[in-house]
């Protein structure tokens, strides 16, 4: 599994991260920046007038930061493929995978408004 | 005894006016009874009986006549051979069945007749009272044109603003076929436009101009409208309809009454404005179709869904969809990029200081930096035509609402 980067200013500070084409997004509450749904997870980062947010999506092994992750369940992924989809629904990154079930696990830089991101996936 | 009695009371009456006694009773004393004293004060009746001396218990003769004979006295000193007027009483007698079955049966027939009477009445009462509930109903929505009105002026005033419209533009004199419509100059008025092939003259010459202002409500099936022609179709699940005609329900043509029709009108003018402004937003939703048997229910339907349009938008606008209910100041938009002038940064950081995140109030950006994010309304995701858009200031929360309300529900249109 290769892993693929991407810098850009993200609108509305959240970016998606898709295993469907389902449209099942979670409910956005305080005191948080990951909210997820069996078939969604919502990553908050930098607000795109305060400047890019780096996105790195890839293997666990190949990707993974020492240090704990900030996030680290499950997703559907039917498709066998993860996408990382910006507003509004604009897909920017997409990873195969070979289950129709994938471990996610994301690191982030800032508990509110990271602006590096990695997402690892077994 | 009857003539003795009114010989007594009669006496020193006939003695002070000097009269006759037999030509009293000839000029109708004995017919004509007490001119109502039962119907006179209890001090008159006083004076009545003083009068008398005798205080007789009399109620024929209880101190009237000695008056009337003096009147009398007066009208002979006049006009001796003239009689004063008198009424004349007469007294019928009911004439009653001799049987007590022909009475029983009397009373039964007397007893149908008044309860038809009962039954017309009470008919002619809801009749009344139904006209009643009409008259308050259109008096009602009198109330509601009149202050929907000033709104109305300022729009359409805005809208000829904006169409270039001057008072001062010549108008076609009266008595012409386009007497008072504006015009250049000419003899046609200005909006008329010259025959075509595809449109020739006798057909009708008036058109409007095609519309794409969202703003604008009309169900007109294309851009032609001829005087008199139908307008203001129902919507289509219901039928058609227009003022003054039956209302499709349900397939039944049903007649509104007057009120009916007056709120019918108002409730499906709401109805399309409240429709039209939550499908700006959100174009995929749809309100919970109800059902409908009666005119009653139709307008019943219409004030339910225009309700349940408002509350949506309501909802969305705190989603951040459509200016929030803390929205305060905003500037204009230069267009749909995310790409902001340092002034403007600078003047959404003192709206939203001042007055707070447009969707939630709170005047904490949320975002390390302190800054508040720009925000487009409407969100340029559901602004495909490119309307003019305005920046309202919003917190990274609320702004992060917004993107996962969009992403949810398609990404826009």
């Amino acid at each position: 599994m290769d892993f693929r980067s991407i810098s850009l200013p993200v609108s509305n500070a959240i970016f998606f991260i898709f295993g469907s084409d389902s449209k099942d997004t979670p409910e956005i509450k305080k005191g948080s920046s990951i909210w997820s749904t069996p078939t969604c997870i919502a990553v908050g980062c930098t607000p795109d007038v305060d400047g890019e947010t780096k996105i790195t999506i890839g293997a666990s092994r190949q990707v993974g930061l020492e240090e704990i992750p900030a996030f680290d369940g499950e997703l559907e992924t039917p498709s066998r493929m993860v996408g990382v989809e910006v507003v509004p629904r604009k897909r920017v990154l997409e990873q195969p995978v070979p289950g129709s079930r994938t471990r996610v696990r994301i690191w982030v830089n800032h508990p509110i408004e990271p602006d590096n991101i990695v997402i690892g996936l077994n | 005894m009857r003539r003795a009695i009114r010989r007594r009371h009669a006496g020193p009456a006939f003695k002070r006016a000097g009269s006759c006694p037999a030509r009293s009773s000839r000029c109708g004393m004995r017919r004509r009874p007490t001119p109502a004293t039962h119907l006179l004060p209890d001090s008159a009746k006083r004076r009545a009986g003083a009068s008398r001396g005798s205080g007789s218990p009399s109620p024929h003769f209880s101190g009237a006549p000695t008056l009337f004979v003096w009147s009398l006295k007066r009208r002979a000193d006049r006009d001796p051979l003239k009689a004063p007027p008198m009424t004349i009483y007469k007294f019928t007698r009911v004439t009653m069945p001799p049987t007590l079955e022909k009475r029983l049966e009397v009373l039964e027939a007397f007893r149908t007749l008044v309860s038809q009477d009962d039954e017309h009445v009470r008919q002619r009462r809801a009749e009344i009272a139904a006209l009643r509930r009409e008259a308050e109903d259109i008096r009602r929505c009198v109330d509601a044109f009149r202050r929907q009105l000033p709104g109305l002026r300022a729009e359409i005033l805005k809208d000829l603003k904006a169409q270039k419209y001057s008072p001062d533009q010549p108008r076609v004199p009266a008595g012409t076929a386009h007497g008072g419509e504006w015009t250049n100059g000419g003899s046609e008025p200005a909006g008329t436009e010259l025959p075509t092939p595809e449109h020739p003259k006798n057909e009708s010459p008036w058109r409007v101009v095609a519309n794409n202002d969202p703003r604008v409500l009309s169900d007109a099936p294309d851009a032609t409208w001829a005087p008199g022609a139908r307008s203001a179709q129902y919507r289509a699940r219901g039928g058609g309809w227009s003022g003054g005609r039956p209302v499709m329900v349900n397939g039944q043509l049903l007649e509104p009454t007057p009120g009916q029709a007056a709120r019918l009108v108002i409730a499906e003018s709401n109805w399309r404005e409240a429709i039209a402004r939550a499908k700006e937003v959100d174009p995929s939703w749809h309100p919970t179709p109800g059902f409908e048997e009666t005119v009653e229910g139709l307008i019943s339907n219409l004030e339910a869904e225009t309700k349940e349009a408002e509350t949506h938008r309501s909802n969305l606008a705190c989603y951040g969809i459509g200016p929030g209910p803390f929205a305060g100041e905003s500037i204009a938009a230069r267009g749909p990029e995310r790409s902001f002038t340092a002034v403007e940064r600078e003047q959404i950081n003192r709206i939203g200081s001042e007055t707070g995140c447009h969707s939630c109030g709170t005047k904490e950006p949320g975002t390390r930096r302190d800054n508040f994010v720009p925000d487009h309304q409407l969100p340029s995701a559901l602004n495909p035509f490119g309307g003019a858009q305005r920046l309202y200031p919003q917190c990274l929360l609320c702004s992060r609402r917004q993107g996962g309300w969009i992403t949810g529900h398609g990404g826009g249109r």
